[in-house]
């Protein structure tokens, strides 16, 4: 008996000396050869200390009194399993990539683990070994402790749960209902991105930061500043580190911190070391593109050139589509009553989708849309009409009156109609306006100028008007984007060798 | 009263309020349960979609998912599936190759629908340049067309699973080689109603003396209520068959008639509540105003010269022109959905009418002209910008000759490819002048940017503002849609 308890102190010894000693240091492959038995090595002495627990409840429930005798050899075999368990645990630690609360508290309770079993032993022979019968002290102290061993057991297998598959792995799957009981958002919104302004919020801080702060910044920040590199601040990130600066603008392909990402993993100077949560795909490629953006700290989300693959990365994230133009807007969809009062003149009139706020106004009845009565449905869903068609009715420079008021219009169809140049100067306000429509009216070059302040009108249609390539040409000056269309005709196809002709 | 039913009555006779309280209330508390834990079913998008329509109004007007980019669709088939070679694709290797016995490595585990053995190869049978400010190649049998490919997307990887023109004529317009599936016009015109009542919401144009191998089903509606299928128009004759009034039938007549009849509708409505009969009074209402509509959209004489002369339209004619017009006049006028077809591109070598150096090129000649016509027009118009423009076959043509004779044959043609084929598609919400998908150096399948159709089909579906997923219909206990399990928006040509 002395021989046994003596080793376990030599061991727990041992043990103390290096939780002491190590830390999150850089362990040769050996350390980590012998830190991977942790997990083989850990669930055994878990089962064989809760089966001393198991018999020890039994023998003072009375009709398992002989298995006493068996708790002490039970308690030594779980003591030293406990030892040897977090001797492989320390080792493994060293590797690193861990949450460092979630790891310093499992190594205590680890090692606690170890020493309460070591104590339960030393308690269990001593009142085995005296004579006389064990006191009621000696009874509760040993239960007490027998109850720290089974909550220490508890707690660090769930703490080590947590480094193996994450924080949060025990709620992750939990029921929806439940969730919500303990006050968790429900499952699907979890690796969502929540984002307050999409707008406004710039696509560094909105991405980039978050990614470095997961998977970098345990290593590169102000405390641990490993290869002089800090990757917590924009200022860290354009300083760089020991290897010079981190990014390069405009060029991810010459920035380290994207070489070391796409280094293979056994590499020495792969990041994050190999051990450590490692960046997805998803994570390299978003910052990738970043840089090759212009690695831009004020660029927002909405200005960012969003490639396919980033589309699809942001989807995942639950990122809709960014929203621009007078989707961008907060409007209230129009009363039910407005809408069918519009009706009532004679015009159809369709949400432009499922969720949205914005109306498409479509003239089936030509003499419906020119009279008054139009311009008086609309004044009530001025902030609605996002498309208005008027092609082909009486429409005239009166309607237009009423469709200035239509503040969110992007899209007017206008051809075919009694419109003239002096109509054109009520469309100067639409500063959304994308398309516009006056084939077959009687718009000249005079027209033209009520529209260069129009910052958003893409296209503008003036077949069979009375416009000038030269109109054409000054009203490009204010709207380089502006394209514009005069009408097509289907020339005789160019032969090959007129082409050739002129390549000569 | 059979067997059946009348066992089942007498089963019904003894099922007394006990038992239904009994039932109900273990349902009941399921129910309460299920919701009371968060999993309580909500109802299927497709059912509220199908709850909210109006019987009596099918094609109204409905909102799409999100905002749409295009609000219409011209179709235009090149049935017999035109070969991508000598149109498109451009392959200098392979007119070197020309005449080589195909390797084995191509041949091993592939099957042709007539190439039997080792054919050889067969080089360009076209010749090719870059044009506009994209580059993109087309060859000279296209010298109309070249002048707009800065307005159109090429999709040069496209693949389907059929080498059969019916089945793979299937799979383009209803997403399944297998009958009993609506097209993708019906579905589209479920999806939004038409913005036309007097006229049909998916028109129908067929030209090349030949119907579609797959027979209607390319443009029928499948499970979906029949008056979302597609209404075939003749640009000869009567425009829609058995539309117009028998002789001695006064249109006045004709009106007296048709109230009487749903008059009686109407009663039996009363008395047995079936909504189709609705739908029925709906429709003999349709059919009496496209007696007037119909005939006025579908008279091309009233169309200038110029426009004749840019189509080379000739009006009384049943030809592909003709119908390029039409499509343009029908969209005009707010139909959703002209689905055109044209035989005779299928290129097998076997007789001059298929083979590539004969039928071929009477083929590209019919429709190179009216095909850029109809996007100049489209454009100039105004409609490009809401329209989207579709051409293609249903499959492809491979790199190899197809000799199905082995006789010394003076004409030239391909076999079935389902590996690869080019499809282009402009107007709104498309990146203009952009080729996406490239094939390897012989054309023999696609390398990168490849595209299914069911890709196509959600890419299509996507422009017009839905969510290939979400639009879909109950039918047989689940909710079918028209790319099936399958289908990926092509997300880089949209503009």
């Amino acid at each position: 008996m002395k021989k046994a308890l003596f080793s376990l102190i030599v061991g727990l010894l041992i043990l103390f000396v290096m939780l002491l000693t190590t830390g999150s240091g850089s362990p040769t492959d050996f350390d980590l050869f012998l830190g991977r038995f942790h997990p083989a090595l850990v669930h055994l002495p878990i089962g064989i200390l809760l089966v001393a627990v198991l018999l020890e409840i039994l023998t003072r429930s009375g009709r398992f009194g002989s298995y006493s005798k068996a708790v002490s050899a039970v308690l030594f075999v779980g003591a030293w399993g406990a030892i040897l368990a977090a001797f492989a645990g320390l080792y493994l630690a060293q590797g690193g990539g861990y949450d460092d609360w979630t790891l310093t508290w499992h190594k205590r309770l680890g090692v606690l683990i170890a020493v309460l079993a070591a104590g339960a032993y030393w308690l269990k022979e001593r009142t085995r070994n005296q004579t006389h019968r064990e006191t009621q002290n000696q009874r509760r102290g040993f239960a007490a402790v027998l109850a720290g061993l089974f909550l220490a057991v508890a707690l660090a297998g769930h703490l080590g749960g947590e480094l193996t598959h994450g924080e949060g792995y025990q709620t992750r799957y939990m029921p929806d209902a439940l969730r919500n009981l303990a006050g968790l958002p429900d499952k699907e919104d979890l690796g969502r991105l929540a984002l307050e302004n999409p707008e406004e919020a710039t696509t560094y801080a909105a991405l980039i930061q978050p990614i470095l702060d997961d998977r970098c910044v345990a290593c590169h920040n102000p405390n641990k500043t490993k290869g002089g590199l800090l990757l917590d601040t924009q200022e860290g990130l354009l300083e760089g580190g020991d290897d010079g600066p981190a990014v390069v603008s405009g060029r991810s392909e010459e920035s380290v911190l994207i070489q070391r990402i796409w280094l293979p993993l056994a590499h020495e100077d792969h990041m994050p070391p190999e051990g450590r949560p490692q960046l997805t795909i998803a994570e390299a490629e978003l910052i990738r593109w970043w840089i090759d953006q212009g690695a831009s700290f004020e660029q927002t989300l909405a200005e960012a050139e969003v490639t396919p693959t980033v589309q699809t990365i942001l989807d995942g994230y639950g990122l809709d589509e960014i929203r621009t133009g007078i989707f961008a807007l907060d409007v209230s969809p129009a009363d039910s009553t407005d809408i069918e009062a519009l009706r009532a003149v004679g015009v159809s009139v369709t949400p432009l989708a499922e969720e949205e706020p914005f109306l498409q106004v479509r003239c089936t009845n030509p003499a419906a849309c020119a009279g008054d009565n139009l311009a008086g449905a609309l004044q009530a869903v001025t902030a609605q009409v996002a498309w208005l068609d008027l092609g082909r009715t009486e429409a005239s420079d009166t309607t237009l009156e009423a469709v200035s008021r239509l503040e969110n219009l992007t899209r007017l169809h206008l051809e075919q109609t009694r419109v003239t140049d002096a109509g054109l100067a009520h469309l100067k306000g639409l500063q959304f306006l994308e398309y516009l429509n006056l084939y077959g009216t009687a718009i000249t070059d005079e027209g033209l100028q009520h529209l260069t302040d129009l910052p958003e009108l893409k296209a503008l249609y003036l077949w069979q008007t009375d416009v000038t390539e030269a109109g054409v040409q000054s009203l490009q000056q204010a709207l380089p984007d502006l394209d514009v269309n005069l009408g097509l005709s289907l020339d005789p196809p160019t032969t090959q060798a007129s082409d050739e002709a002129e390549e000569s | 009263m059979n067997l059946h039913e009348e066992a089942n009555q007498a089963h019904l006779r003894h099922v007394t309020r006990r038992h239904f309280l009994r039932t109900c209330t273990t349902g009941l508390g399921a129910m309460a349960l299920a919701s009371l834990a968060g999993c309580a079913p909500t109802p299927d998008t497709a059912v509220r979609r199908a709850m909210q329509r109006d019987v009596t109004d099918p094609l109204a007007l409905h909102p799409p998912h999100f905002a749409p980019k295009a609000k219409r669709v011209i179709f235009l088939h090149m049935a017999g599936a035109p070969s991508q070679l000598e149109l498109f694709d451009y392959k200098p290797t392979l007119a070197r190759l020309d005449g080589e016995r195909c390797p084995d490595s191509l041949l091993e585990g592939k099957r042709f629908a007539f190439i039997r053995g080792v054919p050889k190869m067969l080089g360009p049978q076209a010749t090719f340049r870059q044009h506009g400010q994209s580059g993109a190649w087309v060859s000279n049998h296209l010298p109309h067309l070249a002048t707009m490919v800065d307005d159109v997307a090429f999709l040069k990887a496209m693949y389907t699973d059929e080498f059969n023109h019916a089945p793979a004529q299937l799979l383009v317009h209803t997403g399944s080689a297998r009958l009993g599936r609506p097209s993708m016009g019906s579905w589209v015109t479920y999806g939004l109603g038409t913005e036309n009542e007097n006229l049909p919401a998916f028109v129908v144009l067929l030209s090349g003396g030949v119907a579609p191998d797959a027979g209607a089903s390319v443009y029928g509606s499948g499970f979906l209520p029949t008056v979302y299928q597609g209404v075939q128009c003749r640009s000869k004759g009567d425009p829609v068959l058995f539309l117009s009034d028998p002789d001695g039938l006064s249109r006045d007549l004709r009106r007296r008639s048709i109230e009487a009849i749903n008059r009686i509708n109407a009663h039996q409505h009363q008395e047995v509540g079936d909504p189709e009969i609705l739908t029925r009074i709906a429709q003999y209402e349709m059919a009496f105003r496209m007696q007037t509509s119909v005939p006025e959209a579908m008279d091309i004489n009233d169309e200038p010269d110029y426009i004749h002369t840019m189509y080379g339209t000739a009006p009384g004619e049943t030809s592909f022109a003709n119908n390029c017009l039409l499509a343009r006049r029908l969209v005009e006028r707010g139909v959703r959905f002209v689905q055109l077809f044209h035989w005779g591109w299928d290129s097998h070598g076997a007789g001059a009418s298929e083979a590539l150096n004969a039928g071929f090129l009477d083929r590209c000649h019919e429709t190179d002209r009216p095909v850029t016509a109809l996007l100049k027009d489209l454009k100039q118009r105004g409609l490009l910008d809401e329209t989207l423009v579709v051409w293609g076959g249903e499959f492809g043509r491979t790199p190899m000759l197809e000799n199905r004779t082995g006789l010394d044959n003076p004409y030239v043609g391909r076999d079935h490819h389902s590996d690869v084929f080019t499809i282009w598609i402009a107007g709104g919400g498309v990146k203009a002048g952009i080729t996406h998908g490239e094939t390897d150096e012989i054309g023999y399948t696609g390398v990168s940017g490849r595209v299914h159709i069911h890709d196509l089909q959600a890419t299509i579906l996507h422009l017009l503002g839905f969510d290939h997923e979400r639009l879909t219909y109950p039918f047989q206990g689940r909710a079918f849609r028209l790319t099936d399990v399958h289908g990926k928006v092509v997300r880089e040509i949209l503009a």
